[in-house]
């Protein structure tokens, strides 16, 4: 306890915190009166009253004594108390003013400082953007987020948040809605690109079809106009209007209010604008949306037919729930799981195995469930490392300028400043320094945090600053932890200067204090390691995925889509189109082939039965069919393994044919060569000849496993066209910039058409949330990596050509007496390169040991690869040999003579 | 002799900071100071004096630090700071203006009117 308090008052007495105890001062007051009553007692005794007398006549004249006593104290509390907050001000102003002057005086070290401090605490301050923006921040204009759920289902064996199933069908949807107990309002959503206008003018738009009771589900009012409410939303056609977000209203309407009113034609249909929302409103997931209709309106024209309100078998919506307080979720849950058993028996979710889960809404945000928010976590962890380096780094900095100001700090010591006070004058400065570090820090997070959203995250409708007040108020907290913790090590090491031998010795260092340099020295490279270690490992990851054969060469071929649905035109007229359109896109000049399909890579999915002849009993086998014009393998480029590609003889009315592949030919005829084997597709068909194998090429991830799949020629299998696609492959340095040539040869195949969208698969939605997480780590790891590593070599560095100015005279002495240049050098750099090896050895366990963290979200890439990590030492290595060249350089030089008369 | 004036708050401030203006003082040798130069004529509770120093030291007008008396005995000793002398100077030709005003208007002939 006596530690304790003695820790306490010394805490106290750094800070200048009050000491005064009431105590104390009560018995300075009592102390005062007495005295001062003595005084007037003793004079009247002098005057020859007696001692009686003089004492009431002193009392009296003093006043009522209680009463009196308890007046004076408070005003003496109420002194001590103005007295010592203007004490503490004035010690800070003085500290401030010092600290200004004494940073002033070394600018291009303080302007050193103040950056490393920025970079460190800056990327923590992004990091922490990112991390608030994909998982912190809550979905803007949505009254009460907490309270709303997503429904989602799974097998039962899984806990709710590994339900992947995030759709239902609308009478699901409806049974849920109106019986289940324990919601208010259960609302769906449909979210769908929107064709505007036709023609050269058409447009998309991202559109989100809603349910009556949205809006009123979150609560969000409209800026302009109204929302849609629930007249809107009647089965089966609802009233054709449509709700703006703002960013659309502003791009497309020049944010004029006249907007209200106006018409959109979207599909068949026109649609009249009754409302803007207000600037950042998403909804409730992170994407958003540029335009919300009723679902009732939108469902038909946008190609969901007829009997959307009754199709039972497929699943669309995604539903989300605002919870009745009181009511448990799971219960709630188990409930809407009853009622949807009871309206869609048959449907495969609502059998025995499946469960319903109410996720909270934080859980199906943006990519908050997905690997990429855990790898952004893993990110903001190690960001802190970084800050750590940085720390270390400014603290030798400062400890260094601390042994040269020894003599300075030792006079003013000799001189009677207290100890707390110099402490608190060096926690001032870095205090300071770390204060500017912040302020360019919020730059860099601004600059930082905006960056990684533009380039990772286009798919997200960023609407708000990357820093917010939450960011401001975590860099603030992050700015002054910093810099007092940074300032706590060399003020501490100042402040236990021995005055005697610190005049004496004058700048030369004695002791523990270059210690301290080399254990900070040696953690930094250390950190170093580890972060260069996870950068490889990022590195590496991304580098297996896009060595990966995925059978189409992603950043080369585009898709072209165009919604014909809506235009209504008959097959052959749809058909004619799109003749015309890859006509006219082959002729773009760096298109080298061109095809028409039913569907491509990481689009949709379209099964097949196909049947095998000429085994023992007919085997029914499932498949992914495709149906396609000649060149579709080698736009994708995709190999064929055996046999043929389709040609033009595979004509309708020519013999029938198909191409399988690999997957579907090995499942099913093992070694054995399937060529010339016959196939019936779908039901009563005459057999088709297998006449080529084709290399798997990825279906719906690039993660799967492919699935069997079998392709039929145009021709021949026009019966199962019911959608077309035109696949673009382009054979240029840059792609991305022949795309909008493409797309406008399409646009323009015939007059009156929807919008064309050409997007390179590279840029597909899926393709690019998969390969996300590795670029994220790769390149957010990379930056800290090379951050850590420069840091390292200006700390190594800065130690090194300090130790070579200290040991000047030791180097005139061994070059006086001969020593070899090279021996000198030698000396110099062997000294930086241990301290390094220790961090390097220690960082190197530090990491393998750490690097469990992150083998999980590693692709085929060991989080032990000894190559990498080799690599990493070598580079530190190299690095702080590099860092010694000048200090070493400037070693070889000394002068004897100079040196040896100098001090 | 007539009865002892009552003194108003501000007022009994400007007399404390003139009795400290020549040396730092301890309390009773305030007390002593005023009662010897007012004659007796001003009704000082000590009480209320030491009032008027606590409030002075919190305008930090006056400072204290605890010293020793001829006769050894400890002894708080105030003193009137830079501002105090500055505050005193100003007060005392206001104060001076304030009283010659009145007592002017109040010996004013009453033939002139």
């Amino acid at each position: 306890m006596r530690h304790l308090d003695a820790i306490a008052h010394g805490i106290r007495r750094v800070f200048r915190l009050e000491i005064r105890h009431d105590g104390d001062r009560e018995r300075e007051l009592d102390e005062e009166i007495q005295f001062h009553i003595e005084q007037r007692a003793a004079d009247l005794i002098a005057l020859g009253l007696s001692p009686e007398q003089a004492r009431a006549e002193a009392l009296a004249r003093f006043g009522p004594y209680d009463e009196s006593r308890e007046r004076l104290l408070e005003s003496a509390r109420s002194r001590d108390e103005v007295l010592t907050m203007i004490d503490r001000f004035e010690n800070f102003s003085s500290d401030a003013r010092y600290a200004l002057r004494q940073l002033a005086r070394s600018p291009g070290l303080s302007a050193a400082i103040a950056l490393t401090f920025a970079l460190g605490i800056g990327v923590n301050a992004a990091m922490f953007a990112v991390i608030d923006r994909l998982l912190l921040r809550p979905p803007a204009y949505v009254s009460h987020p907490e309270t709303i759920t997503a429904f989602a289902y799974g097998p039962k064996d899984k806990s709710a948040d590994q339900h992947f199933q995030r759709t239902m069908n609308y009478p699901v949807y409806k049974a849920v809605r109106d019986r289940a107990r324990g919601f208010t309002d259960v609302a769906a959503t449909f979210d769908t690109p929107v064709p505007i206008g036709r023609g050269e003018a058409a447009q998309n738009a991202r559109g989100l079809l809603v349910s009556g009771n949205y809006f009123h589900l979150l609560g969000a009012p409209a800026r302009l106009g109204r929302v849609i409410g629930p007249d809107d939303d009647r089965e089966p056609s609802g009233e054709a209007v449509v709700v703006l977000s703002y960013d659309y209203w502003t791009s497309h309407f020049g944010a004029d209010e006249r907007a209200l009113g106006r018409t959109l034609d979207i599909a068949n249909r026109r649609f009249t604008i009754i409302g803007v929302m207000p600037p950042g409103f998403s909804g409730l997931t992170v994407e958003g949306a540029d335009l919300w209709m009723p679902l009732s309106a939108g469902a038909a024209p946008l190609g969901l037919g007829g009997k959307w309100a009754t199709n039972n078998l497929g699943t669309w919506l995604r539903v989300f729930a605002r919870q009745q307080p009181g009511v448990p979720v799971a219960r709630a849950a188990e409930d809407a799981m009853r009622v949807a058993r009871e309206a869609a028996p048959a449907a495969f979710f609502t059998g025995p195995r499946w469960n319903f889960g109410a996720l909270p809404l934080r859980s199906i945000r943006g990519e908050s469930a997905g690997m990429t928010s855990s790898v952004a976590r893993v990110l903001a962890a190690m960001s802190f490392i970084v800050l750590l380096v940085a720390c270390s780094n400014v603290a030798n900095l400062l400890l260094a300028r601390g042994l040269r100001r020894r003599s300075e700090i030792a006079v003013r010591l000799a001189l009677g400043v207290s100890r707390g006070r110099l402490v608190s004058h060096l926690l001032t400065e870095s205090a300071l320094l770390a204060l500017l570090g912040g302020v360019v820090a919020l730059l860099v997070a601004y600059w930082g945090g905006n960056i990684v959203f533009t380039r990772l995250f286009t798919d997200l409708s960023v609407h708000d600053s990357a820093v917010n007040v939450r960011v401001l108020a975590f860099t603030a907290v992050v700015t002054i932890a910093t810099g007092v913790l940074t300032g706590l090590i060399p003020a501490w090491q100042t402040s236990r200067l021995e005055l005697g031998s610190a005049l004496r010795s004058g700048d030369r260092e004695v002791g523990h204090s270059s210690r301290t340099r080399s254990v900070l020295l040696v953690a930094q490279a250390a950190m170093a390691v580890t972060l260069l270690f996870a950068a490889g490992l990022f590195v590496r990851s991304l580098a297996h995925l896009g060595d990966v054969r995925l059978g189409v060469d992603v950043d080369r071929v585009a898709v072209g889509t165009m919604d014909m649905r809506v235009v209504s035109r008959t097959q052959a007229e749809a058909d004619l189109i799109f003749a015309a359109a890859l006509d006219r896109v082959t002729k773009v000049p760096g298109v080298s082939h061109a095809a028409i399909a039913a569907t491509s890579p990481f689009g949709a999915a379209f099964g097949a039965n196909v049947t095998i002849h000429g085994r023992d009993s007919l085997v029914r086998t499932d498949a992914m069919l495709n149906v396609i014009s000649p060149d579709y393998f080698r736009t994708l480029g995709a190999r064929m393994l055996r046999g043929r590609d389709f040609a033009a003889s595979d004509a309708e009315g020519a013999p029938r044919t198909i191409v399988v592949n690999e997957m579907w030919a090995t499942r099913y005829y093992g070694a054995a060569n399937p060529i010339g084997q016959c196939v019936d597709v779908g039901d009563s068909l005459p057999c088709a000849q297998i006449v080529g194998v084709l290399e798997n090429v990825r279906r719906q991830s690039i993660f799967e496993d492919s699935t069997g799949s079998v392709y039929l020629p145009l021709a021949q299998g026009r019966r199962f066209l019911s959608n077309r696609q035109l696949l673009v492959r382009i054979e240029n340095r840059h792609p991305a910039g022949v795309l909008e040539t493409v797309r406008l040869a399409m646009q323009t195949a015939a007059p009156g058409l929807p919008y064309a969208d050409v997007q390179l698969l590279a840029d597909n939605d899926t393709v690019r949330r998969e390969f996300r997480p590795y670029r994220l780590g790769a390149i957010l790891f990379g930056v800290f990596g090379l951050l850590a590593l420069s840091l390292a070599a200006v700390g190594i560095y800065g130690v090194i050509s300090y130790n070579v100015g200290q040991r000047r005279r030791e180097m005139g002495v061994r070059i006086a007496l001969g020593a070899q240049r090279r021996s000198v050098a030698t000396l110099v750099v062997r000294q930086g390169v241990a301290v390094t090896a220790v961090g390097v050895a220690i960082g190197a366990l530090v990491a393998l040991v750490g690097s469990r963290v992150v083998s999980s979200l590693l692709y085929n890439e060991s989080a032990r690869d000894p190559l990498v990590l080799g690599a990493v030492m070598i580079v530190l290595l190299a690095t702080a040999v590099v860092a010694c060249v000048i200090p070493a350089w400037r070693a070889v030089n000394t002068d004897p003579v100079t040196a040896l008369r100098s001090d | 002799m007539t009865s002892a004036l009552p003194v108003l708050r501000g007022t009994l401030d400007l007399l404390v900071l003139r009795a400290l203006l020549a040396r730092p003082k301890h309390g009773y040798e305030i007390a002593s100071w005023l009662d010897r130069n007012a004659g007796g004529n001003l009704a000082i509770l000590d009480s209320a004096m030491y009032q008027a120093l606590y409030r002075l030291e919190k305008q930090r007008l006056i400072a204290a630090e605890w010293g020793v008396t001829n006769n050894n005995r400890q002894a708080r000793y105030y003193h009137v700071t830079a501002k105090g002398r500055t505050h005193l100077r100003t007060e005392t030709s206001s104060w001076l203006r304030y009283a010659s005003t009145v007592s002017d208007v109040l010996t004013a002939p009453l033939a002139a009117e």
